[in-house]
């Protein structure tokens, strides 16, 4: 066959630039093999693509093996040639002219998609500078911004909005629920105190006003009965009436702040308390182990039970404190004789050994002891029995006139009755038991002799061996009177002695009862035996103890500290 | 950037934000605050939290200055070494600020904020140190566009001398000039390199290919396998300096974003405070 084949180039300038190519063959195949007589020089163009070769029927497009081109629209692998009809192969295009006069076919190619340009392609595809995509640093901050703003500011405002301050504090069925309400748990800024977590979530129960520091009131909704620490009339600088409770008490450092411990916050006055308040009567103190002073004990000090402080010493130890600082407490008890080797005689058992608590018994809260009673603690030894043939009978405790008509009855039955087996008693009540008396003259004798006897009694067990071997008693007239007993209930009542956490410690290593013959010797150690253990708050050597391990700041006893509001808070 | 951002005027700017520093710490261990816990709300708080949040607000600026290169009295590049130093001694103002206080609240979340910022921060520093040396180093004269002009002059290269080689043979040449990529997402630049690099890929399998020939065909396929390989050379040299240019690019993208997601959770930190004081 004779193919004419033009090739069309277009330009840049714009235009079609033609150039043909005559060939005669008798196949006319198309690749970008060499051999080809149309040469499609394009890697997407197989070595040899197709070929047009004549058949009965007209011109055929055939491709070779797994090639393929687009006819009519469709991917075919043979097909008839129509005159004016285009031929997709690979990026060519395959114009079919038709027969002309010189030529069995005249085709036209063009290459109508080309590679193009590889370094613009390579940039296309490529990203080489991290700017560009997404939202950029720009974008990334506005949102950032923008969000944590809405949850961390936004949300915990909104949050406060929600809540109003329970009248009595922390309201769990009053308080919001849903996690919008929760937002301003995330301004917590630290941990709570033990005391408050129970309510620390909500946060509006102390923080009742933006913007403002909590108030007295949040406070005084629970801590309503809080007191003074020190007769605000007397010393007007130690009422703090300046000062709000969240001056001194720091929440959200957990338990550290919350009640103050150091002792600066003591020292601050109590350096010079001296000079600050000399109508207090306190001694300057600034450290427990340097400077601390004397312990002093408030004890009765005469017959009628007058108060006085009375400084302690010890600083050799328990024994040291036999004979010297005096309390008076109107009774005879010889601790040591309590506390021999030997023991006591028990009117029933024998000899039994005592020892501190047989006596001394803890009261409930570990602090001190419950008080020393004649029924409870004494009387078990110390029967009041009167009379040798009557040992059933025993004298009431604790009320001197009953005791003496207890004693007139007693022998005035006998001498009714008859039968008394003393010796130097008249006939008269000696007769024969159940004999009765005859005549009001014979009644007269025995009874004259019952109140003889009664009052002989008497002047024994009051005077002597009974009352008068524990009690101080007097004798006015016919009158029998014994002093009034002053028990100290706490010796120190400023400063606090937990007995419980002190129980591993044998009683003799502060009190010297074992070597005490008065009821005098107060039996308190001195601040030098605390200072043995105990150091200044930071000790190294010695256990750390703060002026708040023993002293309370709020005083029990005395007023309410802001007393207005607290009647407000109390009388609701 | 020259190192002298760091020797700055004789190291005054560390000297100053040691200095800060120091005070700070010597003031932190004086002190001793009500129940004995260092916090934010004691005066020492107070003041190292103002002191952070001022030096914060100045370090922002910093953002601003930068762009006016040239303007007012003193040089940028002061600024930048006062900037990198201070911002640097912030560790220790807001550390000791926080008395060690941390838990999941928005206090603790402007302070992990800050220090993520610093840490970018000082990774920033330690790319414009770096790597500008590196970069030098592959460029081995190079730019990055005269790189890519040499990779697609190769993939011309490549796709004439396979031409007239098999199929097989041209259809991977074709695939790896059409499919080749450099960069790509913020990973792909980080990381350097590409595991489908498509060029790489062709290449491997022309070798496979040409282990199967022999003759005139087999020192065509030298030749083209002598191309790709100087293709891929290319490629992992322009990869190269794409991840360096990333890597000096990226902090940018951490340090600025936080930053401002640190000026919200300093606002709410602060209004926080006193609004429950």
């Amino acid at each position: 066959m004779r193919a004419l084949v033009t090739t069309l180039t277009k330009k840049a300038k714009g235009g079609v630039a033609r150039r043909d190519d005559s060939v005669e063959t008798d196949m006319l195949r198309f690749g970008r093999g060499a051999d080809c007589e149309v040469h499609l020089s394009d890697p997407r163009v197989q070595l040899h693509h197709a070929q047009i070769v004549f058949r009965p029927g007209g011109y055929f497009l055939e491709a070779f093996g797994q090639a393929d081109f687009e006819a009519g629209g469709q991917r075919t692998q043979a097909h008839r040639l129509n005159a004016g009809e285009k031929i997709q192969l690979g990026p060519y295009e395959i114009g079919v002219v038709g027969s002309t006069g010189e030529h069995d076919i005249a085709l036209t190619i063009e290459l109508v998609r080309p590679l193009g340009d590889d370094l613009a392609m390579l940039r296309t595809r490529s990203r080489i500078s991290l700017g560009g995509g997404g939202l950029g640093k720009r974008g990334w901050s506005w949102l950032l911004f923008l969000l944590i703003a809405a949850v961390f500011l936004g949300a915990p405002i909104f949050a406060f909005t929600m809540k109003t301050p329970s009248p009595r504090g922390f309201d769990p069925a009053a308080a919001p629920h849903g996690l919008l309400a929760k937002a301003d748990e995330l301004w917590l800024s630290g941990p709570m105190s033990g005391s408050h977590k129970f309510f620390g979530v909500a946060c509006e129960s102390c923080h009742q006003k933006a913007f403002v520091q909590t108030e007295d009131q949040a406070c005084l909704a629970c801590h309503a009965t809080i007191q003074h620490h020190a007769d605000a009339k007397k010393f007007q600088f130690a009422s703090f009436e300046d000062r709000a409770c969240q001056s001194c008490h720091k929440e959200h450092t957990g338990n550290a702040a919350i009640v103050l411990r150091s002792d600066r916050f003591c020292t601050d006055c109590h350096a010079g308390i001296k000079q600050a308040a000399p109508a207090a009567g306190l001694d300057d103190a600034t450290d427990f182990a340097r400077n601390h002073p004397p312990l002093r004990a408030t004890v009765p000090v005469d017959a009628a039970g007058k108060l006085e402080r009375v400084a302690l010493t010890g600083r050799r130890g328990p024994a040291d404190q036999i004979g010297k600082a005096a309390e008076q407490s109107n009774l005879k008890f010889p601790h040591n004789k309590h506390l021999g080797e030997k023991g006591v005689r028990h009117p029933d058992k024998g000899m039994v050994k005592l020892d501190c608590g047989g006596c001394h018994a803890a009261d409930p809260g570990q602090i001190g002891f419950l008080p020393i009673r004649m029924e409870a603690q004494c009387i078990e030894c110390h029967q009041l029995r009167f009379e040798p043939k009557a040992l059933n009978r025993q004298l009431p405790h604790g009320k001197p006139a009953e005791a003496l008509a207890v004693l007139g009855d007693f022998y005035a039955a006998m001498a009714l009755a008859g039968g008394v087996e003393d010796a130097d008693a008249p006939a008269i009540v000696r007769r024969r038991p159940g004999t009765p008396l005859k005549t009001e003259a014979e009644k007269l004798e025995a009874l004259a002799w019952a109140r003889a006897k009664a009052s002989e009694v008497a002047e024994r067990s009051f005077g002597r061996s009974l009352c008068g071997s524990c009690h101080t008693v007097e004798k006015k007239g016919e009158e029998w009177q014994v002093a009034k007993v002053h028990l100290t209930d706490r010796f120190m009542p400023k400063g606090k002695f937990p007995h419980g956490r002190h129980a591993s410690m044998p009683c003799g290593d502060c009190h010297g009862a074992a070597q005490s013959e008065q009821a005098s010797d107060l039996l308190l150690p001195g601040v030098e035996n605390c200072q043995s253990c105990h150091g200044s708050e930071k000790a190294a050597d010695r256990i750390p103890s703060a002026c708040i391990d023993c002293h309370d700041f709020h005083r029990p006893g005395l007023p309410p500290m802001r007393p207005a509001r607290q009647a407000a808070v109390l009388g609701r | 950037m020259h190192e002298s951002v760091v020797v700055y005027n004789r190291f005054r700017f560390l000297k100053a934000a040691t200095l800060l520093g120091l005070v700070a710490i010597v003031l932190y261990a004086w002190h001793d605050p009500a129940g004995g816990l260092p916090n934010g709300g004691t005066w020492l708080g107070y003041g190292l939290g103002t002191i952070g949040a001022l030096l914060i607000l100045w370090l922002m600026w910093f953002g601003v200055r930068k762009r006016s290169y040239g303007e007012g009295h003193v040089k940028l590049e002061a600024w930048l070494s006062a900037h990198i130093y201070l911002g640097l001694s912030l560790i220790v103002v807001a550390t000791l600020h926080t008395g060690f206080q941390f838990g999941w609240n928005v206090h603790t979340l402007a302070y992990v904020l800050m220090m993520l910022v610093i840490a970018s921060g000082a990774f920033g520093l330690y790319a414009y140190l770096r790597y500008p040396r590196l970069m030098t180093e592959n460029r081995r004269g190079l730019t990055l566009t005269m790189m890519m002009q040499q990779i697609a002059d190769a993939d011309r290269d490549c796709r004439e001398s396979s031409m007239q080689l098999g199929e097989e043979i041209n259809r991977a040449v074709l695939q790896a000039s059409q499919d080749t990529r450099l960069g790509g997402s913020m990973w792909r630049q980080l990381a350097g390199r590409d595991p489908n690099c498509a060029t790489l890929a062709a290449l491997r399998s022309i070798e496979r290919l040409a282990e199967k020939t022999s003759g005139a065909e087999a020192s065509a396929l030298r030749r083209l396998v002598t191309l790709m390989t100087k293709k891929v050379d290319l490629l992992r040299q322009a990869r190269r300096d794409i991840q360096l240019s990333a890597l000096m690019q990226i902090w940018l993208y951490v340090h600025v974003p936080l930053t401002f997601a640190l000026i919200a959770a300093l606002v709410a930190h602060v209004i926080a405070v006193f609004f429950y004081w």
